[in-house]
C-alpha cells in the first residue's frame, strides 16, 4: 500500500464526524442553544412556533431517510405521521376509554407506524420511481378517507369532528404541560432523530440507501440486499413520522383529518428539497425556514401561497441540489496531489507509476479447478434468443476473454451470469453449487463481482463511498448496532474503510489521497472505469466479470488497464472473464478466448485458435471489413 | 432536565399571569382578528366573513374610531388546517393589543383552539361553528351568533314531518363537520318524530357531479331530500341535477343555499318550489341591513348567506371594547365582560340578539324560505315546539 | 337488489360522461409523461384556467340573459379561446419552470410543477376571487331540448354534447399522432428524446407542441366540464387533476389509448361505486383498484412494459 494517501486526513461532510474536539464544540454549541431557547422566546406564540418547528424537523429528517437517502418517492408519508398521531388519540383518550400512559404510547405509535410502513413497502417495493410515488399517493388518499368516514357504522376516529381531550403527558411522573415543557421534550426527540439520522447516513446503511438512490440496478449488483433496504427505509420513515405524530397529537391536544392532508406533504417534501435530499443538516435549516418563514406571511392570505409557489419553482431552477446542497460545513481544501512544487499539474499515468507497490511476491496461474460452469444457458426475450444454449467453463485464476460483434449476447451473458436476468433454461454453478436463479445480490455474496459496460456508478457519492458499498455484502450491522453505536458494527467499519482505500490505492493517486472525498460524476472517463473494477474487488470477490474494460481510454491508458488486469490474476489471484473488443487487449492477456455470434458459441481456445477460425472472421472480422 | 423544566414552568407562569393580567391604554392601539380559512378549499365564504368585518371596521374608523384611535382588523389564515389554527390562535394572543377575534368559522378549528384563546380570555365571537359541544366545554370567551346545529336539526325535522308532510325522506351531507353534525341531528329528529324510511348518503363538497349519488336517491322515491351543503353553489348544482335526472322530491336546502344568485340564478328555474332554511329572516328584507348590502355589493360583489354575521359579530365586538375604553385603558378581561352582556343588540340580521350564559344565542329560531321567482319567500318559523 | 339494477342504464351514462371528462384530463398528463417522464401536477390548474376562460367567453357573449350569436358558435369560441388560453399557459409554463430542469433529477421537476400548480391557483383566487363562477346556460339550449329519455334512463343535451366532442377530440389526435410528420417526431421523441435530436427532429419544438396539445385539451376539459355541470371555481384543478393523473395511470401512463381507457374506466367504477356502496367510499374504490392494477401489471392497462436497459 502507498503511504502518502494514508497520512492525508479525509475531509468530513458533516459536524458530527469532525475530530473529538471539534465535534465536543458542536455538541455544546447545540445543546446550549436548546437549553437557552425556549426560555427566551418573547410570547407563547413564538414558543409554539418553536415547539412546531421541533416537530417539523423530525417529520424532516424522517422523510428524508425514505426520499433523501434512498431516493423513494413516498408520497403517503404524512398518513403515517397521521396514523401515529390517532393511534396516540385512540390511545390515550376518553376514545376508547384508554389510558395508556406515554412513556407506553409514544414507541407504540412509532412501531405500529412502523409495521404498517413495512406493509405498505411490502406490497409497492417493486414499484419503481413513479410508479411508487403513484401508490403512495393513492394509499394517502385512502388513508384520508378512512379518517372522514369510519364514523360510522361504530365511532372510531370521530369522522370530520376528530378526536381531542387527551390525557396529559405524565413521564415517571414528570408532567409535561406548560408550552416551554413541550418545547424541551419535542427538541429532545428532535435532537434524537438529528443524531440518529447522522449515524445511519455514515453507516453501512446510509451508503446502502444511497447507491439505492443513484443506481438500483448497480447497488443489487454490487451486493445490496435492495428489497431488505427500501422495506428498511420505509420503516425507518415511517417510525420517525410516527413518532412525531404522536407528539403532535399530544401537543395540539386534538386531531382532525385535515391535519394529515396534501398540504402538510408538499410542505414537508418543500423542507427536504429546500434543504437538500439526503443532506441532514440543510433538512434541519430547510425545516426550520419553512416552519418560520410563513409566520411572517400569514396576514397576506392568498399572495402567501402564490409567493410559496414561485419560490419553489426558482429554487427548483437556480439551486436543484438545495440549499446546502451537497455541501457540507467544513470542507477543507485540500493539496492536489497532482501539482508538483511549481504548481504545475502533472500526467496522472506518471502518478500512477509513482505510486506503484513492488512487484507482488507470490505469482499465481491458471488452475484446474473448475470455479464456474454454465451448462445449457438459454436467454429467450420472447422469441428473440440472446444466448442460445451456451455452455461455458471457468478455471480457477483463468483469464477468458469473450469477443463478438455487436449484439452477439456477450453483456446478456454477464446479465445472466450476475443474476439480473434469471436465464430461461439451463444452469450456472460456481465452485460447484447451483446459483441458477440467484438475486444479484445474492450472487456477489457467492463471490463474483461485475462491472459495467456502460459505467453505472453511484455518482453522487464519494470515491471512497463508492468503493465502501462493494463491502455492503460482506458487514451485517442492523439498524440497532448503527444507532447505538455497537463495537461489532464500529470494528466493521474499520475494516470497510480498509478494505476500500486497499482496493482504491491499487490505481495510485488517481483516486487515493483528495480523490476519496470527490464525487465520482467528477472523475475522468477512465478513471470512472478504474472505479467500477475498484467497487468489484471490494466486495471480496473471487471471480471478477469485467464488461469492456478498456472502452474510452487512450491507447497508453489501455497498456496500463491491461497491465493492471493482468496483475489482478498474477499477483491477486484473482479468476477473470472480461468482455473486450480491442483485439490487441484480448491477445495480451487472455488464456482462452471464447468468441459468440447471436447467442451461439462460434469458437473457442486460445487466442491465436479462434482468431484464425474461419467462422469468427466471417462473423466478427469479416462483417467489420465489409463495412 | 426535572430542574429546568421547574424553572421553565415558574417562568411560563410568570409569562402567563403578565398576560392575563395586561391591561393597556387605547391610544397604544387596538388590535380585532379574525381567524378563518381565507385560502383553500372554503376560501369563498372565509373571504366573506372577513370583508363583511372589514366593512364594520371601517365604518368604526370613519367615525373616528374608538377614542380617536383607529382600529386595526387583522387577518390570521388557517388554510382549514388546524394546526395552522392554533399557530394563529398564538400569534392573536400573544399580540398585546388583540382584543378580540371574529372566527373561527370552522368548527374543527374552533374546537382546537378553545383552550388556547380561552386561558388567554381573548373573546372569540364565531358567525358559523354550530357544532354543539363548542359551547358545552365552560369556556366563557367563547360567543356565537348563528344557532347550534341541534336547535337547526330539530327545527328542520319539524318542517319536514308537519309542514312537507314527508314519509320518505333521503339525506345527502357533504363531509365537513358542519354538515355532518347537521345531518346527524336531523336524523335523531326525524327518528324521534317517528320518520323511518330514511336513506342517508354522503357527498364531497366541490365536485361538480353528483349524479351517481342522485341516480341512487331516484331509486329510493322519497318525498323529500334534504340536500345537506355548506355552499349555495353546491346546492344549485344539486337541484340543477336533481331535476334533470326526473326526481320529484321537494328539495330542501341549507342555510348556505339562500342566496339569490348562487342558488337561485344559477340554478335557471331548476329551483322554483324548493325550500331552504336560515338562521336569520331574509337580509334583504331588513331596512337596517340596507346600509351593509349596498356598500358589500359595491366593494366586493355578491352577498352569500356568510358575510352579514360577520358585520353583526365585528359590531358586537367593538361596542364592547368602546365600553371597556371608557376608562381610558382597555384589558380583555374587560372586553370579555361586557361582550357576555350582549343583550337584545339590534343589528341588521332582523332579531335582537342577546347571548346565553354558555355563549350560545338566546332563543333560536329557524327560518323557512320557499323559492318563488327570483326571490325567497318566507313560509314558516320554527323554534323547537 | 332490483332497487340497484334499475339503476345500472342511469349509472353507466353517469359514468361514461364522467368517464369522457377524465380522459380529456388523462391524455395532457399521458403525454407530457410520454415525452419527458415528468408528472405535470400544474395540469389540473391547467384544466381550471380552461375553465374559467369558457366561463369569460360565454359572459361576455350574453347580455340580459341572451346570447349574442348563434349557440353553437358561442360554443365552439368557448372552447377554442378555452383551448388556446390553456395551451398558451402549458407553453408558458414549459418555457419558465419545466425547460431549466430538463436533465435535473426528476424530483426537481416534479417540485417545480408542484410549484406552478400552487402559483397558478393562487394566481387564480387573487385575481378571480373565491367565488364560484356559473355558466348560464339556458339561452344556449332551450328548455324542451335539455333533456331527453330513453327508456328510464335520462340523457341531458349537455351530456350527449360532452361525450361526442370528448371522442371527435380524441379521434383529431389520433389522426394527428398516427397519420402526420409531426405525430411521428413525437413518437420518436417519446421513444428516445435524445436519438430524436441527432436524427434532425426539433426536441424543443416537439416538447412546446406536447405542452400545447395536452393543456388545450386540458382547456377544453375545463369547459366541457364548465357546461356539463355549470360551475367552475379556482379549487377545481385538484380534484380533477388528482383524478385525471389516475386515470392515466390506470391505463398505463405515457400511452394515449391507455389514458382514454382509464378515464372511461376511472369513471364508470366511481358511479358504479356510488350504485352499490355507501358514496363516501366510492374514491376508495377507486384507489384501490389503481393500486391493485399497479401492482398486478405496474405498466398499466394497456401501457407497454419496458424491459430495463442495462
Amino acid at each position: 500500500m502507498n503511504e502518502p494517501s494514508r497520512s492525508i486526513s479525509l475531509p468530513h461532510a458533516n459536524p458530527l464526524t469532525g475530530r473529538p474536539a471539534n465535534r465536543l464544540l458542536v455538541f455544546a454549541v447545540v445543546a446550549a442553544v436548546l437549553a437557552i431557547a425556549p426560555l427566551s422566546m418573547p410570547n407563547n406564540y413564538w414558543l409554539r412556533i418553536y415547539s412546531m418547528t421541533g416537530i417539523w424537523v423530525m417529520l424532516a429528517l424522517g422523510l428524508n431517510v425514505v426520499a433523501g437517502f434512498a431516493g423513494l418517492l413516498d408520497l403517503a408519508y404524512v398518513a403515517f405521521f397521521g396514523i401515529g398521531a390517532y393511534i396516540f388519540a385512540l390511545l390515550s383518550s376518553s376514545q376508547f376509554d384508554l389510558h395508556l400512559p406515554f412513556v407506553l404510547v409514544l414507541p407504540m405509535a412509532a412501531f405500529i407506524t412502523m409495521g404498517i410502513g413495512i406493509g405498505l413497502g411490502a406490497t409497492s417495493i417493486r414499484l419503481k420511481g413513479d410508479y411508487l410515488a403513484i401508490v403512495t399517493l393513492a394509499f394517502a388518499q385512502i388513508f384520508k378517507l378512512l379518517l372522514l368516514n369510519l364514523d360510522t357504522p361504530i365511532n372510531i376516529t370521530g369522522g370530520v369532528n376528530g378526536i381531542f381531550g387527551f390525557d396529559p403527558i405524565n413521564i415517571f411522573g414528570l408532567r409535561i404541560v406548560s408550552p416551554v415543557a413541550y418545547a424541551y421534550l419535542i427538541w429532545l426527540c428532535a435532537l434524537t432523530v438529528t443524531g440518529g439520522s447522522f449515524r445511519l447516513k455514515r453507516s453501512r446503511i446510509g451508503r446502502g440507501w444511497e447507491a439505492i438512490r443513484e443506481d438500483e440496478l448497480a447497488a443489487e449488483a454490487m451486493g445490496v440486499n435492495t428489497t431488505w433496504m427500501k422495506l428498511m427505509a420505509f420503516a425507518g420513515g415511517a417510525c420517525i413520522a410516527g413518532a412525531a405524530g404522536a407528539l403532535f397529537a399530544s401537543f395540539q391536544d386534538s386531531v382532525f383529518p385535515n391535519n394529515f392532508d396534501f398540504p402538510q406533504l408538499v410542505i414537508v417534501y418543500c423542507m427536504v428539497i429546500l434543504g437538500g435530499l439526503g443532506n441532514i443538516t440543510g433538512v434541519i435549516l430547510g425545516a426550520v425556514i419553512l416552519s418560520i418563514l410563513p409566520e411572517f406571511l400569514r396576514e397576506y392570505g392568498a399572495y402567501r401561497m402564490m409567493s410559496y409557489g414561485l419560490i419553489l419553482i426558482v429554487l427548483m431552477a437556480l439551486r436543484p441540489q438545495g440549499l446546502m446542497g451537497e455541501f457540507g460545513f467544513r470542507r477543507k481544501t485540500q493539496k492536489r496531489p497532482d501539482k508538483d512544487e511549481t504548481g504545475r499539474l502533472r500526467a496522472s499515468t506518471d502518478l500512477y507509476y509513482d505510486g506503484q507497490a513492488p512487484a507482488a511476491t507470490k505469482r499465481y496461474v491458471k488452475g484446474a479447478r473448475i470455479m464456474l460452469e454454465l451448462q445449457n444457458i438459454t436467454q429467450d426475450f420472447g422469441g428473440l434468443k440472446a444466448v442460445d444454449n451456451l455452455s461455458l467453463t471457468l478455471y480457477e485464476k483463468e483469464i477468458l476473454s469473450i469477443i463478438g460483434p455487436n449484439g452477439a449476447g456477450k453483456t446478456t451473458l454477464f446479465n445472466l451470469i450476475s443474476g439480473i436476468y434469471p436465464p430461461t433454461s439451463g444452469s450456472i454453478y460456481f465452485e460447484g453449487a447451483d446459483i441458477t436463479g440467484l438475486k444479484p445480490h445474492q450472487i456477489v455474496r457467492a463471490g463474483i463481482a461485475r462491472t459495467f459496460q456502460n459505467l453505472r456508478l453511484f455518482s453522487q457519492m464519494s470515491v471512497l463511498d463508492n468503493a465502501k458499498v462493494g463491502q455492503f455484502c460482506r458487514t451485517q450491522a442492523g439498524p440497532l448496532a448503527v444507532l447505538f453505536h455497537l463495537p461489532r458494527h464500529q470494528k466493521e467499519e474499520a475494516q470497510t474503510e480498509e478494505i476500500a482505500k486497499e482496493a482504491l490505492g491499487l490505481f495510485g493517486a488517481r483516486l487515493t489521497g483528495y480523490r476519496f472525498a470527490q464525487q465520482a460524476v467528477f472523475l475522468s472517463y477512465a478513471n470512472r472505469r478504474r472505479i467500477e473494477i475498484a467497487r468489484a474487488m471490494a466486495t471480496d470477490a473471487k471471480v471478477l466479470l469485467l464488461d469492456e474494460p478498456s472502452a474510452g481510454m487512450n491507447p497508453q491508458e489501455t497498456a496500463e488497464i491491461t497491465e493492471f488486469i493482468r496483475r489482478l490474476r498474477d499477483a491477486f489471484g484473482y479468476t477473470l472473464l472480461l468482455i473486450e473488443h480491442k483485439l490487441n487487449v484480448v491477445r495480451t492477456i487472455s488464456d482462452r478466448v471464447i468468441a459468440l455470434d447471436s447467442g451461439v458459441k462460434i469458437a473457442e481456445g486460445r487466442y491465436e485458435e479462434v482468431a484464425g477460425s474461419e467462422q469468427v472472421i466471417e462473423a466478427y472480422l469479416g462483417r467489420k471489413k465489409g463495412r | 432536565m426535572k430542574k429546568t423544566i421547574h424553572v421553565s414552568l415558574f417562568l411560563a407562569a410568570v409569562v402567563c399571569l403578565s398576560g392575563l393580567a395586561h391591561s393597556a391604554p387605547v391610544s397604544k392601539g387596538i388590535h380585532v382578528g379574525n381567524a378563518g380559512a381565507f385560502t383553500g378549499d372554503a376560501a369563498a365564504p372565509c373571504n366573506e366573513i372577513f370583508n363583511s368585518a372589514q366593512i364594520a371596521v371601517d365604518e368604526w374608523n370613519a367615525r373616528g374610531g374608538i377614542q380617536g384611535v383607529k382600529i386595526e382588523h387583522v387577518m390570521g389564515d388557517d388554510a382549514m388546517d388546524p394546526a395552522q389554527g392554533v399557530n394563529v390562535a398564538h400569534k392573536f394572543v400573544a399580540d398585546d393589543l388583540m382584543y378580540g377575534v371574529v372566527g373561527p368559522p370552522m368548527s374543527h378549528i374552533a374546537q382546537a383552539t378553545l383552550k388556547i384563546y380561552g386561558s388567554a380570555d381573548l373573546v372569540t365571537i364565531t358567525t358559523a361553528a354550530s357544532k354543539p359541544e363548542l359551547t358545552e366545554q365552560g369556556y366563557k370567551h367563547f360567543f356565537r351568533v348563528n344557532a347550534r346545529n341541534d336547535a337547526h336539526g330539530w327545527n328542520s325535522a319539524l318542517f319536514i314531518k308537519n309542514y312537507l308532510k314527508a314519509k320518505r325522506v333521503a339525506v345527502l351531507n357533504e363531509k365537513v363537520a358542519y354538515c355532518e353534525n347537521m345531518s346527524k341531528e336531523t336524523l335523531a329528529g326525524l327518528e324521534k318524530l317517528g320518520i323511518t324510511d330514511i336513506m342517508q348518503e354522503t357527498i364531497v363538497g366541490g365536485a361538480k357531479d353528483y349524479s351517481p349519488v342522485l341516480t341512487k336517491v331516484k331509486a329510493f322515491k322519497p318525498d323529500v331530500l334534504f340536500f345537506i351543503a355548506t355552499t349555495a353553489p353546491d346546492q344549485a348544482i344539486g337541484v340543477r341535477q336533481a331535476k334533470e335526472l326526473g326526481i320529484d322530491a321537494v328539495f330542501f336546502g341549507t342555510e348556505g343555499a339562500r342566496d339569490k344568485k348562487d342558488f337561485i340564478e344559477a340554478s335557471e328555474g331548476a329551483a322554483q318550489g324548493a325550500y331552504v332554511y336560515h338562521f336569520a329572516p331574509d337580509i334583504y328584507s331588513i331596512p337596517e341591513a340596507a346600509d351593509y348590502v349596498r356598500k358589500y355589493e359595491n366593494q366586493y360583489g355578491v352577498l352569500s348567506g356568510f358575510g352579514p354575521p360577520a358585520y353583526e359579530a365585528m359590531n358586537i365586538l367593538l361596542s364592547a371594547i368602546d365600553k371597556a375604553a371608557q376608562d381610558g385603558d382597555i384589558s380583555r378581561k374587560e372586553v370579555l365582560q361586557y361582550v357576555s352582556q350582549t343583550h337584545g343588540y339590534q343589528g341588521i340580521l332582523g332579531f335582537p340578539i342577546t347571548f346565553d350564559p354558555k355563549g350560545d344565542l338566546a332563543g333560536g329560531a329557524t327560518y323557512f324560505f320557499q323559492v318563488e321567482g327570483q326571490d325567497f319567500k318566507p313560509i314558516t318559523v320554527m323554534t323547537g315546539q | 337488489m332490483e332497487l340497484y339494477w334499475q339503476q345500472l342504464p342511469q349509472q353507466l351514462v353517469n359514468g361514461l360522461t364522467l368517464g369522457g371528462v377524465y380522459a380529456l384530463i388523462a391524455i395532457g398528463y399521458t403525454m407530457v409523461y410520454g415525452i419527458l417522464g415528468m408528472l405535470n401536477f400544474a395540469h389540473g390548474e391547467v384544466y381550471m384556467i380552461g375553465g374559467f376562460t369558457g366561463w369569460w367567453v360565454l359572459h361576455l357573449l350574453t347580455r340580459n340573459n341572451e346570447i349574442l350569436m348563434n349557440a353553437a358558435l358561442v360554443i365552439a369560441l368557448m372552447l377554442i379561446i378555452a383551448m388556446g388560453v390553456s395551451g398558451l399557459v402549458g407553453i408558458m409554463a414549459e418555457r419558465l419552470a419545466y425547460r431549466p430542469l430538463r436533465n435535473a433529477p426528476r424530483m426537481n421537476l416534479l417540485l417545480s410543477a408542484l410549484g406552478v400548480s400552487i402559483f397558478l391557483q393562487n394566481l387564480i383566487l387573487t385575481y378571480q376571487g373565491a367565488k364560484v363562477r356559473t355558466f348560464h346556460i339556458a339561452s344556449l339550449i332551450p328548455e324542451s331540448f335539455r333533456v331527453f329519455h330513453i327508456g328510464s334512463t335520462v340523457f341531458s343535451f349537455m351530456r350527449t354534447l360532452v361525450i361526442a366532442v370528448t371522442f371527435l377530440l380524441m379521434a383529431l389526435l389520433t389522426i394527428l399522432i398516427k397519420k402526420t410528420k409531426v405525430g411521428k417526431a413525437m413518437r420518436a421523441t417519446a421513444q428516445d428524446i435524445e436519438a430524436a435530436a441527432f436524427m434532425g427532429v426539433d426536441v424543443d419544438r416537439i416538447v412546446v407542441l406536447v405542452f400545447l396539445i395536452g393543456s388545450a385539451l386540458g382547456g377544453a376539459a375545463g369547459t366541457l366540464v364548465g357546461l356539463l355541470f355549470t360551475q367552475v371555481d379556482y379549487y377545481v384543478g385538484f380534484q380533477a387533476g388528482l383524478k385525471g393523473f389516475t386515470a392515466a395511470v390506470l391505463g398505463g401512463i405515457g400511452s394515449i389509448y391507455g389514458a382514454m381507457l382509464g378515464g372511461i374506466l376511472l369513471g364508470l367504477t366511481e358511479s358504479l361505486a356510488v350504485t352499490f356502496l355507501p358514496a363516501a367510499y366510492k374514491d376508495v374504490v377507486a384507489f384501490v383498484i389503481l393500486i391493485t392494477v399497479l401492482i398486478v401489471r405496474p405498466w398499466g392497462l394497456v401501457g407497454e412494459r419496458i424491459p430495463e436497459k442495462v
